[in-house]
């Protein structure tokens, strides 16, 4: 399902389906930044999360953030809603958790592990 | 029939609404552990319903409520309609938020420190510098204390103040020395004070005399350094590799070094002057000693030996360069400065909770609170679901929000967001009453459309970046029995990933929901 487009009916959305499409496209991958520094992400192989653009190198099978994300841990929320894979990321992997900002202006937080790799929080746990 | 159902409910309910309605996409955040779900909701749904240009700092909100916690009555009891009494605290208590920042203000997301404090230091977070800060409000004096550890801890601080020279002495910031004759008036200027002081008492007689020749022999009747003073102060600062430049960009960087570099130049300096001028001196002017090494190195230590070591490892510290294998931005070494301000600003205030509240935020978010504060109406509606008729009333009211364009702010249970089958936990499973329940969440109602079955769904913003709790299973699919209740908004593209936005039967979310907050401006 692609982004719903503000405000718009049904039958203006299909109209504008072609310019939304192009739209979306062009932002679908965002810029990430942490602080001022760029950094090069990608999607993780099953979608489910975002990681470090060089984990997926077959040159670099000990990436710790694949490896994480491949043993992915039980998590909950915690009081005030917390992301459950925050505990994790901080508990479990005894790595430090980064803020990185799109284009956008959003933010999305990555369990930067002891390698340099990130992974974001979503592909730490399951409920 | 499911359609001529669907179409009487909707007439029902809105008669002018349109079937579908999405507010305008605002950025989505993560929140990572910080536990500020209500204040993510609160500035969502304030950004959307006052039209602003920016978002809101959410972490602002968070610590100007945690400030006041102790003022509002948090904690509220009502009996259900089983007639078991209920509590509901720990969190989620949007309208609680959006009263605060409307009466003391809020400032943009970008005005607000230390949101990128992970990128000063990898193994640190928003989460961990928030949580102490909100812990500290509520337990000020530990909190104090580990505050004033991090503060008096000679690692940080010095590697604050490290960035912080480096800053302002990095090619970026031009280095910017002034001439050297602007540097020898201005120390001339300070050395006139110190020689000055010496004339009263309690110094000496000798000391007094040795005070006056100092001053005669560089100073002018109307005060200002003879020619001759100027320039050989200026050979004096270019007789010491780099000791100009080092002095002016300390100088410009760190007040406190400012002080102790510019005692030592000046008791320099008088040693120097005396020599030049015929007449001895040592640190204390007017003694007997007659004897002056021209390397202070050597004779100094004797008389003023922290300030001199002070001196070696001032100059020993590369200036004017960034350190081998390394990038400090401005940006960076700015966040750490803010840092530093701020605990030194709450270590100084811990006696005022509101001060210290205040001063935890940085100078530029508390002066846009200031102007801000109580320009917006306080009315944010608690509308408290405790039975199914009010279930059916909050899809009405949130349905005639959004219609209008205005977000709106559910407290709900998490329980049905892991659950593999439609749950109704409307009061968190909570058997203990008193007993806060992890499962307590806010989010962000901002659309609703049709859904399978004649039902509506609702669009759902969360605070955990892009993810989507439907998807976090451990096969990371949406379980069978809710692929019609559910739906995770997703990008487009042959591996489509979550946005942070997702689709909710009106139901299933009701169901699990146990305040609804509306902000009318």
């Amino acid at each position: 399902m692609s982004h719903g487009f503000d405000g718009l009916a049904d039958n203006d959305s299909m109209r504008a389906l072609p310019l939304i499409l192009l739209l979306i496209s062009s932002v679908a991958w965002a810029d990430w930044k942490i602080g001022e520094q760029k950094i090069e992400i990608a999607q993780c192989p099953n979608g489910s999360c975002l990681i470090s653009k060089d984990c997926l190198e077959k040159s670099k099978p000990t990436c710790l953030a694949l490896k994480a994300s491949q043993n992915r841990q039980k998590s909950d929320v915690g009081p005030g809603g917390t992301n459950p894979g925050s505990a994790v990321c901080r508990d479990y992997h005894k790595a430090g958790v980064v803020i990185a900002m799109n284009d956008e202006g959003g933010t999305n937080a990555f369990c930067r592990f002891s390698d340099g790799s990130i992974l974001s929080l979503d592909g730490l746990w399951h409920w | 029939m499911a359609l001529v159902i669907f179409l009487l409910t909707f007439n029902v309910w809105s008669q002018s609404c349109p079937a579908t309605k999405s507010l305008n996409y605002l950025p989505v955040h993560d929140q990572d552990g910080m536990g500020t779900c209500a204040s993510n909701t609160a500035a969502l749904i304030m950004q959307h319903n006052l039209g602003l240009p920016k978002s809101p700092s959410y972490m602002q909100m968070s610590i100007t409520h945690s400030g006041q916690a102790g003022n509002n009555n948090t904690d509220f009891f009502f009996t259900d309609d089983q007639g078991k009494e209920r509590v509901f605290n720990w969190g989620a208590q949007i309208c609680d938020v959006v009263t605060r920042a409307s009466k003391s203000g809020f400032c943009d997301y970008d005005q607000m420190g230390f949101d990128f404090v992970g990128a000063m230091d990898p193994s640190n977070s928003q989460q961990s510098f928030l949580v102490s800060v909100s812990r500290f409000l509520d337990q000020k004096e530990s909190g104090i204390k580990a505050l004033k550890d991090q503060l008096n801890n000679p690692e940080t601080r010095a590697e604050a103040e490290r960035r912080l020279a480096y800053f302002f002495a990095t090619p970026d910031s031009g280095c910017r020395v002034p001439p050297l004759e602007f540097i020898s008036r201005r120390a001339l200027s300070r050395l006139k004070v110190s020689w000055e002081s010496y004339l009263v008492a309690p110094a000496t007689n000798p000391q007094k005399a040795a005070a006056r020749r100092l001053l005669d022999s560089a100073f002018e009747s109307n005060g200002q350094p003879k020619p001759e003073a100027l320039s050989y102060h200026q050979e004096f600062l270019k007789a010491n590799f780099d000791f100009e430049q080092r002095l002016e960009t300390v100088e410009q960087s760190n007040a406190n070094a400012t002080a102790l570099v510019g005692a030592l130049a000046e008791d320099l300096f008088t040693r120097w002057w005396g020599e030049k001028k015929n007449f001895a001196t040592n640190s204390i002017p007017g003694t007997n000693n007659n004897v002056y090494v021209s390397d202070w190195r050597a004779y100094a230590p004797c008389r003023r030996p922290e300030a001199v070591r002070a001196m070696d490892s001032f100059l020993a510290a590369p200036m004017c360069q960034i350190p081998q294998g390394q990038t400090l931005s401005p940006h960076v070494t700015a966040q750490a400065q803010q840092l530093m301000d701020s605990l030194r600003r709450i270590a100084n205030n811990q006696l005022d909770p509101q001060v210290a509240v205040v001063n935890i935020i940085s100078p530029a978010c508390a002066t846009q609170m200031g102007q801000r504060a109580n320009d917006y109406s306080s009315d944010c509606d608690n509308k408290l679901i405790n039975s199914a008729s009010s279930a059916s009333s909050a899809k009405q009211t949130t349905i005639e929000e959004i219609c209008q364009g205005r977000a709106v702010g559910i407290s709900i249970c998490t329980g049905f967001f892991k659950a593999t089958t439609p749950i109704n936990s409307q009061y968190c499973d909570d058997d203990v009453p008193g007993v806060a329940d992890h499962g307590r969440h806010a989010v962000t109602l901002i659309g609703y459309r049709p859904g399978p079955n004649g039902k509506r769904q609702f669009l759902i913003q969360n605070s955990w970046g892009n993810s989507c709790p439907f998807r976090q299973g451990i096969g990371s699919g949406i379980p069978a029995a809710l692929q019609n209740l559910v739906e995770c908004e997703v990008t487009p593209g042959a591996i489509a990933s979550p946005t942070g936005r997702f689709w909710v039967d009106e139901d299933l979310l009701f169901n699990n929901t146990y305040q609804l907050s509306t902000y009318r401006p």
